[in-house]
């Protein structure tokens, strides 16, 4: 449901993510358990939103609010590497 | 706000050059492989027939307009796809989910899937007045509907925010097919 991958899988570095069958010197930035759809610190698609002006407050807490854990959020990726 | 950094490719390692012609015929091995991943997919697709299972079509979700059934969300429609998607109540739109965001950000022509008579929509996790901010914030095109507690059985049985489900309408019964 998501064709930015089919369109990376054509370009020369694919996804650039860790278990690709890279060559050495190839970007591979990205991991594929966790911020591979994260960019400093938020998923990805928000920052046009917010380059756009658009506001991101959810307003405020609801009740009962938990810390459901969600399998796809890990750790950030790590800074790029020279 | 802070810019987010995207590293540069520029110093990456490169393929080696070759002619039209070398390059063609790499082309060509790959595109092998290519045309039976293909043809698998579209055996997967075109034998993709499963029973059904019979769903609550008043199951309550709750929408723009207050709690609304289920069958509702078909808007005269006779199928209905719906992505299950994770909240994090109480945290900021920064902390919700990587994933879901990344699939329903690629979600915003609906048109073809109306032409088959599908509809398209986001059931959310967690409270409404959170999601439907976050929907405002994102500039999602399609409609969006937080799964009330009480539903949440009923729809998810089970398995977990985070999936995708198609439906379908026969007159005032709903069933789950995929």
């Amino acid at each position: 449901m998501a064709p930015s991958y089919g369109l990376l899988d054509r370009t020369v570095y694919g996804r650039q993510e860790d278990w690709e069958d890279s060559p050495d010197g190839w970007p591979q930035r990205w991991g594929s358990t966790g911020g591979q759809f994260q960019l400093d610190g938020r998923p990805t698609a928000q920052w046009p939103r917010l380059r756009a002006g658009r506001d991101d407050d959810l307003g405020p807490p609801p009740d009962g609010g938990s810390a459901r854990t969600c399998p796809l959020h890990g750790e950030p990726p790590a800074a790029a590497t020279p | 706000m802070t810019e987010p950094h995207v590293s540069p490719i520029g110093v990456a390692a490169k393929p080696p050059v070759a002619d039209r012609a070398a390059f063609q015929a790499e082309l060509d091995r790959l595109r092998t492989r290519e045309k039976a991943h293909t043809r698998e997919g579209d055996a997967i697709a075109a034998a993709r027939r499963l029973p059904m299972v019979q769903i609550d079509p008043r199951t309550p979700l709750t929408g723009a307009d207050g709690t609304v059934p289920l069958i509702d969300l078909f808007a005269g429609r006779s199928q209905l796809i719906a992505y299950f998607h994770m909240w994090h109540p109480g945290r900021p739109a920064a902390q919700q989910c990587e994933g879901c965001t990344f699939s329903t950000s690629h979600v915003t022509e609906p048109a073809y899937l109306h032409s088959r008579d599908v509809g398209y929509a986001v059931l959310a996790e967690g409270s409404y007045e959170e999601a439907s901010r976050y929907r405002d914030f994102m500039g999602y095109p399609v409609p969006w509907y937080a799964v009330p507690q009480d539903s949440v059985d009923r729809l998810v049985a089970g398995r977990h925010f985070g999936i995708l489900a198609c439906y379908l309408r026969d007159g005032d019964q709903v069933y789950e097919t995929y």
